[in-house]
Protein backbone atom coordinates (compact mmCIF):
# COMPACT_ATOMS: atom_id res chain seq x y z
CA UNK A 1 0.00 0.00 0.00
CA UNK A 2 2.80 2.44 1.37
CA UNK A 3 4.70 1.56 -2.31
CA UNK A 4 1.87 2.49 -4.41
CA UNK A 5 0.92 5.81 -2.98
CA UNK A 6 4.94 6.50 -3.52
CA UNK A 7 5.09 5.41 -7.04
CA UNK A 8 1.88 8.05 -7.12
CA UNK A 9 3.51 10.84 -5.26
CA UNK A 10 7.09 10.00 -7.48
CA UNK A 11 4.84 10.29 -10.65
CA UNK A 12 3.26 13.45 -9.58
CA UNK A 13 6.55 15.31 -8.96
CA UNK A 14 8.15 13.98 -11.82
CA UNK A 15 4.96 15.31 -13.94
CA UNK A 16 5.01 18.81 -12.12
CA UNK A 17 9.01 18.84 -12.93
CA UNK A 18 8.26 18.27 -16.65
CA UNK A 19 5.66 20.81 -17.16
CA UNK A 20 7.46 23.48 -15.81
CA UNK A 21 10.48 22.50 -18.14
CA UNK A 22 7.93 22.39 -20.98
CA UNK A 23 6.50 25.74 -19.79
CA UNK A 24 9.96 27.32 -19.66
CA UNK A 25 10.66 26.27 -23.00
CA UNK A 26 7.15 27.93 -24.04
CA UNK A 27 7.97 30.73 -22.62
CA UNK A 28 11.44 31.08 -24.64
CA UNK A 29 9.93 30.17 -28.13
CA UNK A 30 6.97 32.45 -27.18
CA UNK A 31 9.80 35.58 -26.18
CA UNK A 32 11.47 35.24 -29.73
CA UNK A 33 8.20 35.10 -31.72
CA UNK A 34 6.87 38.09 -30.46
CA UNK A 35 10.02 39.63 -30.47
CA UNK A 36 10.36 38.42 -34.21
CA UNK A 37 6.65 40.19 -34.89
CA UNK A 38 7.89 43.22 -32.86
CA UNK A 39 10.69 43.72 -35.47
CA UNK A 40 8.37 43.16 -38.40
CA UNK A 41 5.74 45.40 -37.15
CA UNK A 42 8.16 48.56 -35.89
CA UNK A 43 7.98 50.85 -38.50
CA UNK A 44 10.73 51.25 -40.83
CA UNK A 45 12.74 54.78 -40.05
CA UNK A 46 15.42 56.86 -42.29
CA UNK A 47 17.70 56.51 -39.42
CA UNK A 48 17.60 52.52 -40.17
CA UNK A 49 19.33 53.76 -43.29
CA UNK A 50 22.68 53.89 -40.27
CA UNK A 51 22.93 50.92 -39.17
CA UNK A 52 25.63 48.86 -41.05
CA UNK A 53 29.07 48.11 -41.25
CA UNK A 54 32.08 50.28 -41.20
CA UNK A 55 33.23 50.20 -44.44
CA UNK A 56 29.59 50.06 -46.04
CA UNK A 57 30.17 53.74 -46.98
CA UNK A 58 31.65 56.98 -45.92
CA UNK A 59 29.22 57.97 -44.00
CA UNK A 60 30.14 55.03 -41.75
CA UNK A 61 33.91 54.98 -42.25
CA UNK A 62 34.50 58.48 -42.39
CA UNK A 63 36.30 58.84 -39.48
CA UNK A 64 38.76 56.74 -41.44
CA UNK A 65 38.36 57.07 -45.02
CA UNK A 66 37.57 61.04 -44.76
CA UNK A 67 39.06 62.52 -41.97
CA UNK A 68 42.74 61.51 -42.95
CA UNK A 69 45.18 62.93 -46.03
CA UNK A 70 44.24 59.89 -48.90
CA UNK A 71 48.59 59.96 -48.85
CA UNK A 72 49.25 58.52 -45.30
CA UNK A 73 46.73 55.44 -46.96
CA UNK A 74 48.81 55.48 -50.66
CA UNK A 75 52.30 55.24 -48.04
CA UNK A 76 50.79 52.25 -46.29
CA UNK A 77 49.77 50.46 -49.25
CA UNK A 78 52.82 51.31 -51.52
CA UNK A 79 55.14 49.64 -48.39
CA UNK A 80 53.17 46.47 -48.64
CA UNK A 81 53.04 46.36 -52.82
CA UNK A 82 49.00 47.04 -52.77
CA UNK A 83 48.47 49.08 -56.01
CA UNK A 84 46.72 52.53 -55.33
CA UNK A 85 46.22 54.55 -58.02
CA UNK A 86 42.39 54.49 -59.36
CA UNK A 87 41.20 53.20 -55.99
CA UNK A 88 38.38 54.78 -54.07
CA UNK A 89 39.67 55.89 -51.07
CA UNK A 90 37.00 53.81 -49.24
CA UNK A 91 38.11 50.16 -51.11
CA UNK A 92 41.66 51.16 -50.42
CA UNK A 93 41.55 51.59 -47.07
CA UNK A 94 39.15 48.55 -46.37
CA UNK A 95 41.90 46.33 -48.19
CA UNK A 96 44.37 47.34 -45.61
CA UNK A 97 42.09 46.75 -43.30
CA UNK A 98 41.18 43.29 -44.95
CA UNK A 99 45.13 42.42 -44.40
CA UNK A 100 45.26 43.62 -41.13
CA UNK A 101 47.75 46.74 -42.22
CA UNK A 102 45.52 49.25 -40.46
CA UNK B 1 11.76 0.37 -18.83
CA UNK B 2 13.14 1.04 -15.29
CA UNK B 3 10.60 2.32 -13.24
CA UNK B 4 12.05 5.93 -13.01
CA UNK B 5 12.23 6.23 -16.49
CA UNK B 6 8.77 5.58 -16.93
CA UNK B 7 7.77 8.08 -14.21
CA UNK B 8 9.43 10.29 -16.52
CA UNK B 9 7.66 9.51 -19.54
CA UNK B 10 4.40 9.49 -18.47
CA UNK B 11 5.02 13.29 -16.19
CA UNK B 12 6.34 14.51 -19.38
CA UNK B 13 3.39 13.56 -21.50
CA UNK B 14 1.37 14.73 -18.68
CA UNK B 15 3.08 17.89 -19.33
CA UNK B 16 3.06 18.64 -22.62
CA UNK B 17 -0.75 17.71 -22.86
CA UNK B 18 -1.14 20.85 -20.01
CA UNK B 19 1.38 23.15 -22.37
CA UNK B 20 -0.72 22.32 -25.56
CA UNK B 21 -3.95 23.10 -23.51
CA UNK B 22 -2.75 26.47 -22.74
CA UNK B 23 0.07 27.82 -25.50
CA UNK B 24 -2.50 29.64 -26.71
CA UNK B 25 -3.70 32.29 -24.14
CA UNK B 26 -0.25 33.91 -22.52
CA UNK B 27 -0.01 34.97 -18.69
CA UNK B 28 1.97 37.32 -19.48
CA UNK B 29 2.53 40.36 -22.19
CA UNK B 30 6.07 39.34 -23.24
CA UNK B 31 8.89 42.17 -23.88
CA UNK B 32 11.01 42.51 -27.26
CA UNK B 33 14.86 41.13 -26.78
CA UNK B 34 15.68 43.21 -23.80
CA UNK B 35 17.94 46.26 -24.69
CA UNK B 36 20.53 47.47 -22.37
CA UNK B 37 19.01 49.61 -18.88
CA UNK B 38 21.46 51.67 -18.41
CA UNK B 39 19.26 53.87 -16.24
CA UNK B 40 18.67 57.26 -15.73
CA UNK B 41 21.09 60.09 -13.77
CA UNK B 42 19.67 63.82 -13.75
CA UNK B 43 22.40 65.36 -15.37
CA UNK B 44 25.91 65.31 -16.86
CA UNK B 45 28.42 67.93 -17.03
CA UNK B 46 31.60 68.08 -18.52
CA UNK B 47 34.75 69.98 -18.53
CA UNK B 48 37.40 70.34 -21.04
CA UNK B 49 40.61 69.79 -19.19
CA UNK B 50 42.57 69.98 -22.62
CA UNK B 51 41.27 68.93 -26.22
CA UNK B 52 44.56 70.51 -27.82
CA UNK B 53 45.99 66.98 -28.73
CA UNK B 54 48.75 68.65 -30.62
CA UNK B 55 49.22 72.41 -31.03
CA UNK B 56 50.55 72.25 -34.89
CA UNK B 57 48.28 70.05 -37.25
CA UNK B 58 50.89 70.23 -39.82
CA UNK B 59 53.83 69.59 -37.39
CA UNK B 60 51.87 66.27 -36.03
CA UNK B 61 51.01 65.08 -39.99
CA UNK B 62 54.54 65.41 -40.99
CA UNK B 63 55.59 63.51 -38.07
CA UNK B 64 53.44 60.83 -39.32
CA UNK B 65 54.39 60.68 -43.22
CA UNK B 66 57.95 61.05 -42.68
CA UNK B 67 57.42 57.92 -40.37
CA UNK B 68 55.59 55.95 -42.61
CA UNK B 69 51.95 57.13 -42.59
CA UNK B 70 49.05 54.94 -41.74
CA UNK B 71 50.53 51.70 -40.66
CA UNK B 72 53.27 52.91 -38.68
CA UNK B 73 53.09 52.01 -35.40
CA UNK B 74 52.78 55.18 -32.66
CA UNK B 75 55.92 53.91 -30.41
CA UNK B 76 58.05 53.90 -33.59
CA UNK B 77 57.72 58.07 -34.47
CA UNK B 78 59.94 60.37 -32.95
CA UNK B 79 56.96 62.68 -32.40
CA UNK B 80 58.25 66.55 -32.15
CA UNK B 81 57.96 66.74 -28.25
CA UNK B 82 57.69 70.62 -28.15
CA UNK B 83 54.03 70.03 -30.22
CA UNK B 84 52.38 67.41 -27.82
CA UNK B 85 49.72 68.26 -24.97
CA UNK B 86 46.82 66.00 -24.76
CA UNK B 87 43.30 65.07 -24.56
CA UNK B 88 41.25 64.56 -21.54
CA UNK B 89 37.49 65.14 -19.45
CA UNK B 90 36.11 65.35 -15.90
CA UNK B 91 32.85 64.37 -16.44
CA UNK B 92 30.41 64.46 -13.68
CA UNK B 93 27.25 62.50 -13.08
CA UNK B 94 24.52 63.87 -10.92
CA UNK B 95 22.41 60.97 -9.99
CA UNK B 96 18.82 61.46 -9.45
CA UNK B 97 19.34 61.12 -5.44
CA UNK B 98 21.65 64.18 -6.39
CA UNK B 99 24.58 62.35 -5.14
CA UNK B 100 27.69 63.57 -8.16
CA UNK B 101 30.23 60.62 -9.54
CA UNK B 102 33.29 62.16 -11.00
CA UNK B 103 35.32 60.07 -13.62
CA UNK B 104 38.29 60.88 -15.67
CA UNK B 105 38.44 60.78 -19.56
CA UNK B 106 41.45 59.85 -21.25
CA UNK B 107 44.81 61.29 -19.49
CA UNK B 108 46.67 64.05 -22.07
CA UNK B 109 49.99 62.77 -24.32
CA UNK B 110 52.68 65.56 -22.66
CA UNK B 111 53.24 64.67 -18.91
CA UNK B 112 54.50 68.32 -18.09
CA UNK B 113 50.91 69.66 -20.29
CA UNK B 114 48.43 67.22 -18.45
CA UNK B 115 50.55 68.17 -14.81
CA UNK B 116 50.13 72.02 -15.77
CA UNK B 117 46.22 71.03 -16.36
CA UNK B 118 45.37 68.53 -13.66
CA UNK B 119 46.59 71.09 -10.97
CA UNK B 120 44.77 73.72 -12.75
CA UNK B 121 41.21 72.28 -12.34
CA UNK B 122 42.51 70.58 -8.79
CA UNK B 123 42.09 67.13 -11.27
CA UNK B 124 45.44 66.22 -9.53
CA UNK B 125 43.72 66.37 -5.76
CA UNK B 126 40.57 64.93 -6.57
CA UNK B 127 42.58 61.91 -7.75
CA UNK B 128 44.63 61.69 -4.76
CA UNK B 129 41.59 61.94 -2.15
CA UNK B 130 39.12 59.11 -4.45
CA UNK B 131 37.02 61.47 -5.30
CA UNK B 132 37.69 60.54 -8.96
CA UNK B 133 35.75 57.16 -8.98
CA UNK B 134 36.89 55.89 -12.32
CA UNK B 135 39.56 56.74 -15.00
CA UNK B 136 38.01 55.58 -18.36
CA UNK B 137 40.84 55.35 -21.29
CA UNK B 138 38.88 55.87 -24.62
CA UNK B 139 41.39 54.50 -26.58
CA UNK B 140 45.51 53.61 -26.58
CA UNK B 141 46.35 56.37 -28.91
CA UNK B 142 49.33 58.51 -27.77
CA UNK B 143 47.63 61.99 -26.90
CA UNK B 144 44.84 60.00 -24.93
CA UNK B 145 47.36 57.47 -23.11
CA UNK B 146 50.57 58.57 -22.96
CA UNK B 147 50.22 61.24 -20.41
CA UNK B 148 49.64 57.61 -18.12
CA UNK B 149 52.01 59.24 -15.67
CA UNK B 150 50.16 62.11 -14.91
CA UNK B 151 47.00 60.78 -13.40
CA UNK B 152 48.62 57.77 -11.51
CA UNK B 153 51.34 60.17 -9.91
CA UNK B 154 48.27 61.11 -7.86
CA UNK B 155 46.61 57.91 -7.75
CA UNK B 156 48.40 54.65 -8.93
CA UNK B 157 45.09 52.38 -7.49
CA UNK B 158 41.90 54.21 -9.24
CA UNK B 159 39.97 51.57 -11.29
CA UNK B 160 40.69 51.87 -14.94
CA UNK B 161 38.58 50.78 -18.20
CA UNK B 162 40.61 50.07 -21.29
CA UNK B 163 40.03 48.66 -24.55
CA UNK B 164 41.00 44.94 -24.35
CA UNK B 165 42.49 45.94 -27.43
CA UNK B 166 45.71 47.09 -26.23
CA UNK B 167 49.43 46.19 -27.49
CA UNK B 168 52.35 44.89 -25.70
CA UNK B 169 53.84 48.40 -25.57
CA UNK B 170 50.47 49.43 -23.72
CA UNK B 171 51.22 47.29 -20.94
CA UNK B 172 55.06 48.61 -20.98
CA UNK B 173 54.01 52.07 -20.68
CA UNK B 174 50.92 50.89 -18.14
CA UNK B 175 53.43 49.35 -15.47
CA UNK B 176 55.72 51.64 -15.33
CA UNK B 177 57.88 51.53 -18.50
CA UNK B 178 59.06 53.67 -21.37
CA UNK B 179 59.72 53.92 -24.82
CA UNK B 180 62.65 55.92 -25.91
CA UNK B 181 62.23 56.46 -29.60
CA UNK B 182 58.46 58.00 -29.13
CA UNK B 183 59.25 59.77 -26.01
CA UNK B 184 57.05 58.98 -23.93
CA UNK B 185 57.18 57.15 -20.52
CA UNK B 186 55.52 56.24 -17.19
CA UNK B 187 57.34 56.04 -13.27
CA UNK B 188 54.41 55.47 -11.74
CA UNK B 189 53.63 51.68 -12.51
CA UNK B 190 50.03 50.98 -12.34
CA UNK B 191 48.57 48.72 -9.29
CA UNK B 192 45.07 48.99 -9.27
CA UNK B 193 42.08 47.13 -11.11
CA UNK B 194 41.94 47.24 -14.80
CA UNK B 195 38.96 46.55 -16.49
CA UNK B 196 39.58 45.30 -20.16
CA UNK B 197 36.52 46.10 -22.10
CA UNK B 198 35.14 43.97 -24.87
CA UNK B 199 34.22 44.64 -28.14
CA UNK B 200 29.92 45.21 -28.18
CA UNK B 201 29.76 44.51 -24.24
CA UNK B 202 28.54 47.66 -21.68
CA UNK B 203 29.69 48.55 -18.40
CA UNK B 204 27.60 50.32 -16.22
CA UNK B 205 29.25 53.18 -14.35
CA UNK B 206 26.56 54.34 -12.07
CA UNK B 207 22.96 54.91 -13.01
CA UNK B 208 22.59 56.28 -16.29
CA UNK B 209 26.28 55.98 -17.06
CA UNK B 210 27.91 53.20 -19.04
CA UNK B 211 30.38 52.50 -21.12
CA UNK B 212 30.33 50.37 -24.74
CA UNK B 213 33.24 49.16 -26.25
CA UNK B 214 33.46 49.60 -30.60
CA UNK B 215 35.98 47.31 -31.97
CA UNK B 216 36.64 49.83 -34.90
CA UNK B 217 39.70 50.32 -37.00
CA UNK B 218 42.27 53.17 -35.73
CA UNK B 219 45.21 54.76 -37.84
CA UNK B 220 49.05 53.95 -35.95
CA UNK B 221 48.34 50.60 -35.25
CA UNK B 222 45.53 51.12 -32.62
CA UNK B 223 42.34 49.28 -32.50
CA UNK B 224 39.25 50.13 -30.32
CA UNK B 225 37.01 52.94 -28.49
CA UNK B 226 35.28 53.40 -25.04
CA UNK B 227 32.28 55.49 -25.75
CA UNK B 228 30.37 56.90 -22.64
CA UNK B 229 26.62 56.60 -22.99
CA UNK B 230 24.47 58.69 -20.65
CA UNK B 231 21.01 58.92 -20.40
CA UNK B 232 19.92 61.72 -18.72
CA UNK B 233 16.44 62.10 -17.50
CA UNK B 234 13.63 63.54 -19.52
CA UNK B 235 16.62 64.57 -21.98
CA UNK B 236 18.18 61.16 -23.89
CA UNK B 237 20.92 59.74 -24.80
CA UNK B 238 24.45 61.83 -24.64
CA UNK B 239 27.68 60.35 -26.09
CA UNK B 240 30.35 61.57 -24.50
CA UNK B 241 33.52 60.18 -26.66
CA UNK B 242 37.80 60.89 -26.85
CA UNK B 243 37.78 60.67 -30.59
CA UNK B 244 34.88 58.97 -32.14
CA UNK B 245 36.72 56.51 -34.35
CA UNK B 246 33.24 54.48 -34.63
CA UNK B 247 31.96 57.87 -36.37
CA UNK B 248 28.84 59.64 -34.83
CA UNK B 249 26.02 58.32 -36.49
CA UNK B 250 27.38 54.24 -35.67
CA UNK B 251 27.01 55.52 -31.96
CA UNK B 252 23.66 57.28 -32.47
CA UNK B 253 22.76 54.19 -34.40
CA UNK B 254 23.23 51.97 -31.82
CA UNK B 255 21.78 53.57 -29.10
CA UNK B 256 18.94 53.32 -30.97
CA UNK B 257 18.76 49.60 -31.16
CA UNK B 258 20.36 48.58 -28.15
CA UNK B 259 19.95 51.36 -25.36
CA UNK B 260 16.63 51.53 -23.18
CA UNK B 261 15.36 55.07 -24.50
CA UNK B 262 17.91 54.78 -27.31
CA UNK B 263 15.70 56.30 -29.33
CA UNK B 264 15.86 60.27 -28.32
CA UNK B 265 19.21 61.24 -28.80
CA UNK B 266 19.92 64.20 -26.89
CA UNK B 267 23.78 65.23 -27.84
CA UNK B 268 27.21 64.76 -27.63
CA UNK B 269 30.60 65.91 -26.59
CA UNK B 270 33.94 64.92 -27.80
CA UNK B 271 36.15 64.58 -30.77
CA UNK B 272 34.34 63.81 -33.77
CA UNK B 273 37.18 62.57 -35.99
CA UNK B 274 36.07 64.46 -39.16
CA UNK B 275 38.24 66.87 -40.63
CA UNK B 276 40.64 66.96 -38.21
CA UNK B 277 43.20 68.24 -40.61
CA UNK B 278 40.92 70.78 -41.47
CA UNK B 279 40.62 69.40 -45.20
CA UNK B 280 36.71 69.35 -46.81
CA UNK B 281 35.68 66.63 -48.55
CA UNK B 282 32.22 67.19 -49.99
CA UNK B 283 30.87 64.24 -48.25
CA UNK B 284 31.33 65.25 -45.10
CA UNK B 285 27.65 67.67 -45.67
CA UNK B 286 26.13 63.93 -45.05
CA UNK B 287 27.82 63.64 -41.99
CA UNK B 288 25.86 66.68 -41.17
CA UNK B 289 22.85 65.36 -42.59
CA UNK B 290 23.17 62.21 -40.96
CA UNK B 291 23.10 63.57 -37.80
CA UNK B 292 20.26 66.11 -38.06
CA UNK B 293 18.32 62.83 -38.96
CA UNK B 294 18.76 62.22 -35.29
CA UNK B 295 17.58 65.71 -34.42
CA UNK B 296 19.90 66.08 -31.42
CA UNK B 297 19.73 69.03 -28.72
CA UNK B 298 22.91 70.12 -27.92
CA UNK B 299 26.73 69.07 -29.68
CA UNK B 300 29.72 69.76 -27.79
CA UNK B 301 32.89 69.06 -29.98
CA UNK B 302 36.69 69.82 -30.11
CA UNK B 303 40.31 68.03 -30.52
CA UNK B 304 39.94 65.95 -33.95
CA UNK B 305 36.27 67.44 -35.38
CA UNK B 306 37.30 70.19 -37.72
CA UNK B 307 36.89 73.65 -37.02
CA UNK B 308 35.95 73.30 -40.50
CA UNK B 309 33.03 70.35 -39.94
CA UNK B 310 31.70 72.41 -37.06
CA UNK B 311 31.57 75.54 -38.38
CA UNK B 312 29.31 74.06 -41.35
CA UNK B 313 27.48 72.22 -39.23
CA UNK B 314 26.82 75.11 -36.91
CA UNK B 315 25.73 77.51 -40.33
CA UNK B 316 23.65 74.35 -41.45
CA UNK B 317 21.36 74.38 -38.23
CA UNK B 318 22.92 71.65 -35.88
CA UNK B 319 22.91 72.45 -32.67
CA UNK B 320 26.72 72.75 -32.05
CA UNK B 321 27.56 74.22 -28.69
CA UNK B 322 30.00 77.12 -28.43
CA UNK B 323 32.94 77.88 -26.18
CA UNK B 324 34.39 80.91 -24.65
CA UNK B 325 38.31 82.22 -24.90
CA UNK B 326 39.36 80.75 -21.68
CA UNK B 327 41.46 78.80 -23.78
CA UNK B 328 43.52 81.84 -24.41
CA UNK B 329 44.38 81.60 -20.57
CA UNK B 330 46.68 78.49 -21.20
CA UNK B 331 50.30 78.85 -21.21
CA UNK B 332 49.66 77.66 -25.42
CA UNK B 333 47.04 77.56 -28.01
CA UNK B 334 45.93 75.11 -31.22
CA UNK B 335 47.59 77.19 -34.56
CA UNK B 336 43.72 76.08 -35.83
CA UNK B 337 41.71 77.72 -33.26
CA UNK B 338 39.34 80.25 -34.66
CA UNK B 339 36.99 83.19 -32.90
CA UNK B 340 33.91 81.46 -34.35
CA UNK B 341 34.29 79.46 -30.96
CA UNK B 342 32.50 76.30 -32.63
CA UNK B 343 34.91 73.87 -30.42
CA UNK B 344 34.66 73.71 -26.67
CA UNK B 345 37.77 74.43 -25.84
CA UNK B 346 40.58 74.11 -22.81
CA UNK B 347 38.62 75.04 -19.64
CA UNK B 348 35.37 75.31 -21.18
CA UNK B 349 31.89 73.19 -19.72
CA UNK B 350 29.03 71.89 -20.77
CA UNK B 351 25.82 70.42 -19.07
CA UNK B 352 23.61 67.85 -20.17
Amino acid sequence: MSERRSFFRELSQEAIRSARQALEVRDQVQEEIVSCLDALAEEPSELDAFDRDFFDSYEMSYSMTLAYPREFFEQAAEKEGIEHRGVETLELVKTLHQRGIL
Amino acid sequence: MERRQFLKVLGATGAAATVAATAGFPKKAFAKPAKQDIGECKSVKVTVLSETSWFNNDQFKKDIVDNGGASTNQYAVPWDRNNSGGYSALIEVEGLDGKVHKYLLDTGWNNAWMDYVFNRHGVDKMLASNEIEAFILSHWHLDHFWGIESTLKHNDKIKMYGPSTMFPEDEVLLNGGKHEVAGCKNDVPYKGELTKTEPDQYYPLTAGAAIRMFDVPILLRVRGENVLYFNVKDKGIVTVTGCCHPGLLTLYSTARKEIEGGKNIYGCYGGLHISLFENWDPKFDDIIKGAKAFNPTKMGCNHCTGWIWAENAAKEGLPIVKGTDTYKSYPKQSSVAKASNVFLTNGDTVVF
